[in-house]
């Protein structure tokens, strides 16, 4: 038996049959839907409650690839001659093509798909991909933007969630947790200083009550070292957070008559900085 | 009615009974049902009814406070001692503190402040903001001897900062009172015991806490009768201004002297409480000082009334023995204009209103001290919600406005924030 060839002009329509009209009208449709998508969301999480945003906002990618999913699908039959043999082989051209040419925007494609179900990261989150750490501002179907602390921002391919490690300090939540350090001569009785720390983070404006606060400690040959480790109501204050617990961590130590150590060994490593 | 049941509406429940005024679904319907056919009701629109909310003007401040004057908190101390009764009496009482727990704008402190002075019990003073700052703990030395007599600690608010040094305070003042094994009674803002019990498990410390019920519809209508007796002689009606109907019943404002006819059908028995009354109670969430806030805000008086006249025959005795009844017009609770939070209030202003709340009231340099911010940013926000009417400045203490305060209530819950224990 010998295989059936499949010639351009047995898949595609005749030139004069593609209504490349209908074809514009779909794809402007699409990128107009896109955009209010893009717009609309994010002014309706700003109108609602802030918690709402983590519903709202990681629903932009779902949205975007139901619109380049249908328009795909009522696209490519006014191309190709809606046949099964066709289709096969359509998409069978295309992705040998991708696999080829465009094997790594291909292949971030495909985990922007899993991304948007496995949900890794979504927007609003803070989350910390190759060393770099921000927030997640918008995911697309091949990258996702982050906004680092410094205001820069940083884009990044879906296809880091192959081989390498994401770490997502909120995880869709408001809150995240937040450490704050102190370093203290070795010489005093922990117990009142955990105290005051723990005053410290349960006094501060920003602290939530709905999760715990923590003082741990851990010592080390020059000093000892004090974590609080607690959340803000809202994540965005992270920072905010963090140097109010510091500021006022420092006086309150003052006040009560605390020795801070003078000098670091180099051993004193954050742990969580350097799981980084 | 008599004075008796006049006063039944102050109670100090267990926790567990507390209850919210709510509106049950029966009548929510019923009322839904009321204004859908409210346009081809006999009532609406009578006596050119319509024409005179129009055009009806502010009743000035020296008539409303003969109408509805500050409450007398003398009645609520009854209601604390048939709370406490038992454990007064008993000599061999379970626990040494009894912990009464209010809403903001309940009068709870001024209530204890009666209570301890009537009784001569001893009332703790507190140390003054200064010494709360400080980790200087020397006047917990000077507390009153142990006693027979409770002594009273009428609003825990003013031992509390929201401060790393002015937790250990409380902490320390809790730990004294335990070890002296002195009675003592605590009043304490629901917002600070939500506070406290979040984050030092204050709950735990006190054996028993009482709460001050919400006040119903029902409360009010008592509460409010009760305070226009107290000042005014002359015989009232208060009528809704866009459809006439009674809010407060006449037989109970009309000082005995009402015309038969002038109690028409819509004062029966089954009108009362009110409709107005009734969605009072729930927007104010029961709290005695916030509802009567909103109830001074509604009244207004008739375009001809000789405002000079009406006040000198209200607060007239002998003037008011001849005086015809007057009208009062309440205007339609949809068109009571309350306070709400201005649009960029933001994060800042719901941590500044959440200090103000559990503080019961802060100066300005203590807003500066404990809220570590941008000082001009404070400022700028305390100006927007003032004038707003969201806060207000009395001997430069700041506080949430009693009128304000549903609104504050549903923003705090809005962005999240720890919430009042009731």
């Amino acid at each position: 038996m010998t295989p059936e060839t499949t010639t351009p002009e047995q898949i595609f329509r005749d030139f004069e049959q593609i209504p490349f009209f209908y074809i514009a009208i779909l794809i402007f449709t699409a990128l107009v839907l896109s955009s209010l998508v893009k717009r609309f969301i994010p002014a309706l999480a700003r109108l609602m409650p802030p918690r709402f945003s983590y519903y709202l906002l990681p629903m932009i990618p779902i949205f975007k690839l139901v619109i380049t999913g249908v328009t795909l699908l009522l696209l490519v039959p006014t191309i190709v001659k809606p046949t099964m043999q066709n289709f096969i082989a359509f998409f069978g051209a295309v992705g040998l093509a991708l696999g080829f040419a465009f094997k790594d925007y291909a292949s971030s494609l495909i985990a922007g798909i899993i991304a948007i179900y496995e949900q890794p990261y979504r927007v609003g989150d803070r989350v910390t991909i190759n060393g770099i750490y921000g927030e997640v501002q918008a995911i697309n179907l091949r990258s996702l933007k982050l906004v680092t602390p410094d205001d820069d921002a940083v884009t990044i391919p879906h296809s880091c969630i192959w081989n390498g490690s994401i770490r997502n300090a909120n995880d869709g939540c408001r809150e995240q947790q937040c450490s704050a350090l102190f370093y203290l001569h070795p010489e005093h009785d922990p117990e009142f200083v955990r105290q005051i720390l723990r005053d410290v983070a349960l006094t501060s404006p920003y602290t939530q009550f709905s999760r715990p606060v923590r003082v741990v400690l851990r010592e080390f040959p020059l000093a000892t070292q004090y974590r609080i480790r607690a959340y803000p109501i809202d994540g965005h204050d992270e920072f905010a957070f963090i140097s109010d617990l510091t500021e006022r961590g420092k006086a309150a130590l003052r006040e009560a008559g605390y020795k801070f150590a003078s000098t670091r060994s180099p051993a004193m490593v954050d742990p969580d900085e350097s799981a980084i | 009615m008599s004075e008796e049941n006049d006063l039944k509406f102050w109670e100090f429940v267990k926790p567990g009974k507390f209850e919210l005024p709510a509106e049950p679904a029966s009548k929510r319907a019923a009322s839904f049902f009321e204004k859908l056919f409210s346009g081809v009701s006999d009532d609406a629109g009578e006596g050119g009814i319509e024409a005179v909310q129009s055009e009806l003007k502010n009743a000035p401040r020296s008539l409303i406070d003969w109408l509805a004057p500050y409450p007398c908190w003398k009645e609520a101390t009854a209601a604390i001692k048939e709370a406490l009764l038992p454990w007064l009496e008993d000599e061999t009482f379970e626990g040494y503190s009894r912990v009464l727990v209010a809403p903001y704008g309940s009068g709870l402190g001024e209530m204890l402040q009666i209570l301890a002075d009537e009784n001569k019990w001893t009332v703790l003073a507190a140390p003054d903001y200064s010494v709360l700052r400080t980790r200087n703990f020397s006047w917990l030395d000077a507390l009153p001897a142990k006693s027979d007599k409770p002594l009273i600690i009428p609003r825990l608010e003013a031992f509390f900062l929201r401060h790393y040094n002015g937790l250990e305070h409380l902490r320390r003042l809790v730990s004294k009172l335990f070890h002296s094994r002195q009675r003592c009674i605590i009043g304490c803002n629901s917002w600070l015991w939500h506070f406290l019990d979040s984050a030092m498990h204050m709950r735990e410390s006190f054996n028993k806490c009482y709460y001050l019920q919400s006040l119903s519809a029902q409360d009010l209508q008592s509460l409010f009768c009760s305070l226009e007796t107290r000042k005014s002689y002359r015989p009232t009606v208060f009528r809704q201004a866009d459809n006439g109907s009674f809010i407060l019943p006449p037989e109970m404002t009309g000082k005995g002297r009402l015309d038969a006819a002038v109690i028409k059908a819509d004062s029966s028995a089954d009108a009362f409480p009110s409709a107005f009354l009734k969605k009072l109670a729930v927007e104010s969430r029961g709290i005695p000082l916030v509802a009567w806030s909103i109830w001074r805000n509604s009244l207004r008086l008739a375009p001809d009334e000789d405002v000079a006249e009406l006040a000198r025959e209200v607060a007239d005795k002998d003037a008011a023995t001849s005086a015809t009844a007057k009208t009062i017009w309440v205007k339609a609770f949809e068109d009571v204009e309350l306070p709400t939070i201005p649009g960029d209030t933001g994060q800042t202003g719901a941590f500044l209103l959440l200090y103000l709340l559990q503080h019961d009231g802060l100066k300005t340099d203590a807003i500066f001290d404990l809220l570590s911010l941008e000082k001009s940013r404070l400022i700028g926000l305390l100006n927007r919600l003032h004038k707003a009417g969201i806060v207000v400045n009395e001997n430069d203490v700041w506080r949430a406005s009693w009128q304000g305060y549903p609104a504050i209530r549903r923003f705090l819950a809005e962005q999240d924030h720890l919430q009042d224990a009731m």
